[in-house]
């Protein structure tokens, strides 16, 4: 191992040293008060230092000589380090945005850190993947913490039940992938998914099979159709964090494996894949929004509707361009913060006792008119209205499916948009309504509310700063996706 | 010629007064009117700004050069399509903008004596001054869409909110219908870029490029069509504009009415018929039968209604068939008229709508039967009535006039027929506003609550003084500000000749 590789891969190497560190904090202070916390600001301290790490690297990867780094397995590319960037923002917010209900995972607090970090660790290493093995490990390392992390509510006699089902979901999901990817690599002869193009010398039918299992696999994770149930009827239940872990950092591992696979080494097979996205997305689209009508309780509407916009970027992988791969960048860009700051925020909300349906949030408005506030902003990113991020991602979307020949995926995408509003509209209703029955919510805490207020800034300005982030996007999408 | 700063001061400080206003506080009196003051200064600086941009542009448009865009700035690259940070006033936009903004400010005063939800409703209605002031300010189809989208879900959250019965329905249903009109605009959009390899936004660019031919040329303006008729409220979708205006406040529902008919017939001219020619020509039929339905179905429905507040909205609705018929008659004067009539109908539609709102207020009574004599004690608001009706029917002098006469004239020559079918839905018009005014005004009122129906007074008087000084004056001068209108068309007008040169271009005024 050589020094180069450390610097190279330092974010990493920064995140397992900080796990390495909450398990020391979290060993030291076990039974004391703050230990819990002490290991938050640990963790956050480790992710911060990766981020600047991580961007520092992307400065420099842009000069004369754009180095795009191999170390056997593992590539450090501008797409590896566009989405070290955006994960570990990600796992910022979540250690943030969920702070206020981590109390409840006590005594284990430390150790939710550490299963964070871990799980940070492993989307990372499935975007610097250059190769099928290191892909199935790193997906086990992102998918397999965060599916524990649920389990450490003790208090909650439900809470076990909805670990060892996560688990399942994630062990599912992770075994189909890797079938997938062995299945690849058997066909291809090769496990590089730089040589995978060349092995594939004609369409097998096995290869679609393959493709199949990659789509499925990973849609478990995005919780599309036809596994749009089992992530929103299990509902954020509090704590906040380790459900917030689970399905950002699930989503993004997905997504950074589906994009080194489909448009990376299986670009030259589209025909193989391209039909089974574009059905599973057109049908998450349509189906995800209406279910969102008919929740009573707004946490589920979230989700099924979180699943509409991860769709979004399904239904654009099958255009395969710079173009198109930057567009799903700048999506998980916009959804990032947004799931983050709603799920945080109703995690918030039940951290005080309060529950999240209709007849919970009826005049929230007139009662917590910041707290409210906040949500209607963020639900109204969440329909995509401009001036938010999600506006420009749907019509870049839309626009890309338009250019990948699947116009009937681009109709569904609007129709899917119209539905989504009405369904935010019906929730603005309720949060504005004037009678105001229930109790006066307090703000989250601190912590909390600096994430979330981060998180609220991201979903407006993002919209307003589309250019300069579809750039950096564009930057990150830059082909090939697997390496030189 | 407008600095850089000035128009998006005109769009975006009703925006920044609508922050100042959901951070004010509302727990008594004094916070109530630091909450109304600001959000009238909120509309007020985009109006002071848009008048002196307008008379310094309209002396200065007689040199023969067209107006240039006022700041062009890239926003999105290196996608499919290119996004501009692009406002700017030439002949087709500035009159609107103008008026749009000095509505916004008669709403906030007609709003004075608004009771409840302070602050979510002055800033709902300055969130939307700003969707409607971008969407006739950009120079960009891509921040027209964004504009476009901007003013639904605050329309919708204001009539919903309003508590009136009724008012949920009819906001669902405009949310329904403004969102699959304004999906359509982008479905358009995207079809129109993809076929014909365009990457550009910029209206400029759009009306001098190839345009989609065929199918997709058809299909494209099918779309922009659907689009602008579903948001100007015409036949067959206007039953969320009527059942919107029913059941919305009287400042709501003049909002429906601003909201509505200008944009839809400023897209049809800036972008359904600039951008696909070729498609525009294709439909010229169902273009005119839209006209006709809309003109007859609005008058018939004014003229047998007994809900007052349904027989204005038809109103309105009619006039929304001329102005299909100046757009269909495709001649640079048709299309100046079916503007001037967009700009007509911004005036006066909102002082119509006023106006009946305060009977209908005053006597907690909507049907037409039991207001008999409503107000014929009342005659500003007589006056104020009968100035919006001369002015949405034509009478010379007034706002409605220039755009009227401009439409007639060019359709009598190009479709004579049905302009002469057009000319007995405004008679028929023009009756169902007599019986309405007859009733109101000249009756005997027979019951209690309809003698205590007082005059405007206050702010809704200065908020209904501003509409009709305007119907006045931009009525008087007309002269100063058709010219610049028909320069603008002139492109539109010459575009559309080139795609079919069978069409005469030749009824200029």
């Amino acid at each position: 191992m050589s020094w180069a590789f450390l610097q190279d891969f330092g974010p990493i190497g920064m995140l397992l040293l900080g796990a390495a560190a909450c398990a020391g904090v979290d060993l030291r202070g076990a039974g004391r008060d703050g230990s819990g916390a002490a290991s938050r600001w640990v963790a956050l301290a480790a992710l911060v230092l990766a981020f600047a790490a991580s961007i520092g690297f992307w400065h420099s990867s842009f000069g004369p000589t754009p180095p795009d780094i191999e170390h056997g397995s593992l590539v450090v590319d501008r797409f590896a380090l566009f989405f070290y960037a955006a994960t570990l923002a990600a796992a910022a917010a979540v250690l943030l945005c969920g702070a206020d209900s981590e109390s409840e995972l006590d005594p284990h607090r430390g150790v939710f850190h550490l299963l964070l970090l871990m799980s940070t660790a492993g989307v990372l290493f499935t975007a610097s993947s250059a190769d099928v093995i290191s892909m199935a490990a790193g997906l086990a390392l992102a998918l397999l913490p965060v599916g524990l992390a649920q389990g450490l509510h003790k208090t909650d006699p439900d809470a076990v039940r909805s670990a060892a089902r996560a688990l399942s979901v994630s062990g599912f999901s992770l075994a189909t992938l890797v079938g997938g990817l062995v299945l690849l690599a058997g066909l291809a002869g090769t496990t590089s998914l730089r040589e995978i193009p060349v092995g594939l010398h004609q369409v097998d039918p096995l290869l679609v099979v393959a493709a199949i299992m990659l789509v499925l696999g990973a849609g478990l994770q995005l919780g599309v159709f036809p596994f749009l149930w089992w992530r929103a009827e299990e509902g954020p239940r509090p704590p906040a964090g380790p459900y917030l872990a689970a399905t950002l950092l699930g989503s993004l591992a997905a997504a950074a494996a589906l994009l080194r696979l489909l448009p990376g080494a299986l670009a030259a097979a589209p025909s193989t894949w391209t039909m089974a996205v574009a059905v599973l997305a057109g049908a998450t689209l349509v189906l995800a929004p209406l279910l969102a009508w008919r929740q009573r309780r707004l946490g589920r509407a979230v989700l099924y509707l979180l699943g509409a916009q991860l769709a979004l970027g399904l239904a654009t992988l099958p255009e395969i361009s710079q173009s198109g791969t930057a567009t799903i960048l700048y999506l998980l860009l916009c959804t990032i913060p947004l799931g983050a700051a709603l799920l945080g925020l109703l995690g918030a909300v039940s951290a005080q006792g309060e529950g999240d349906a209709v007849s919970d949030l009826r005049g929230l408005w007139a009662r917590s008119p910041a707290l409210a506030g906040g949500l209607v902003l963020l639900l109204l990113g969440l329909a995509g209205l401009p001036p938010t991020a999600g506006f420009f991602a749907r019509l870049m979307t839309a626009d890309s499916a338009l250019h990948a020949g699947l116009g009937w995926l681009s109709w569904l995408e609007l129709l899917s948009a119209v539905l989504c509003i009405l369904v935010v509209f019906r929730w603005l209703l309720t949060i504005l309504d004037a009678r105001a029955d229930g109790p006066v919510l307090e703000l989250p805490g601190r912590t909390t509310l600096v994430g979330i207020g981060l998180c609220l800034a991201a979903v407006l300005s993002f919209g307003v700063l589309v250019g300069p982030l579809f750039a950096i996007a564009s930057r990150g999408a830059l082909p090939p996706l697997i390496g030189p | 010629m407008p600095s850089d700063l000035s128009l998006s001061v005109i769009v975006f400080a009703p925006l920044l007064g609508a922050l100042i206003v959901l951070a004010l506080p509302v727990r008594n009196d004094l916070h109530r009117f630091r909450v109304r003051t600001t959000a009238l200064f909120a509309t007020a600086v985009p109006l002071a700004v848009a008048l002196f941009d307008l008379l310094g542009e309209v002396s200065t448009a007689g040199n023969g050069s067209l107006p240039q865009p006022a700041i062009d700035a890239p926003w999105l690259r290196g996608f499919f399509f290119q996004l501009d940070y692009h406002l700017g006033t030439d002949g087709l936009n500035l009159l609107l903008l103008v008026a749009v903004t000095a509505v916004f400010a008669a709403l906030v005063l007609a709003s004075w004596r608004q009771r409840e939800r302070y602050r979510t409703y002055f800033a709902l209605l300055l969130v939307t001054e700003v969707g409607l002031t971008g969407a006739f300010a950009t120079q960009d189809l891509g921040m027209f869409i964004v504009f476009f989208w901007w003013p639904i879900v605050p329309l919708a959250l204001l009539l919903a909110l309003g508590g009136a019965p009724g008012g949920r329905a009819a906001a669902r249903r405009l949310l329904v219908v403004q969102s699959l009109s304004a999906a359509a605009l982008v479905a358009g959009t995207l079809i129109l870029l993809w076929r014909t390899g365009n990457t550009t936004l910029n209206f400029a660019t759009l009306t001098t490029v190839r345009t989609a031919t065929g199918a997709p040329g058809l299909i494209v303006e099918v779309l922009f069509l659907a689009a602008f008729v579903a948001r100007m409220g015409a036949f067959p979708l206007h039953r969320w504009f009527v059942d919107g205006i029913a059941a919305a406040s009287t400042p709501v529902g003049m909002l429906l009415a601003v909201s509505s008919l200008p944009v839809g017939g400023y897209g049809l001219v800036r972008i359904a018929l600039a951008m696909e020619p070729n498609g525009a020509l294709q439909l010229v039929l169902p273009l005119l039968a839209i006209a006709l339905a809309t003109l007859f179905w609005g008058a018939l429905r004014a003229r047998a209604g007994h809900d007052l507040r349904r027989i204005a909205a038809y109103c309105l609705m009619a006039t929304g068939g001329l102005v299909v018929l100046g757009v269909v008659t495709f001649t640079e004067t048709s299309l100046s008229g079916a503007l001037y009539l967009c700009f007509a109908y911004l005036i006066s539609g909102p002082l119509m709508l006023l106006v009946v709102g305060v009977i209908c207020d005053r006597s907690q009574m909507t049907q037409i039967g039991p207001l008999s004599g409503a107000a014929a004690a009342a005659p500003r608001l007589r006056l104020c009535f009968w100035l919006a009706a001369a002015s949405l029917l034509g009478v010379p002098l007034l706002v409605g006039f220039p755009g009227l006469f401009e439409v007639v004239v060019s359709g009598l020559v190009v479709h004579r027929f049905a302009t002469a079918l057009a000319l007995l839905g405004l008679l028929l018009l023009t009756v169902a506003v007599w019986r309405a005014g007859q009733a109101l005004f000249a009756g005997n009122p027979d019951s209690a609550e309809v003698e205590s129906v007082t005059d405007a007074r206050g702010s809704e008087f200065y908020a209904a003084w501003i509409l009709a000084l305007a119907a006045v004056l931009f009525g008087l001068f007309a002269g100063w500000f058709v010219p610049y209108t028909v320069q603008g068309t002139a492109l539109v007008s010459a575009r559309i000749s080139a795609a079919a040169p069978a069409v005469s271009p030749s009824t200029k005024s």
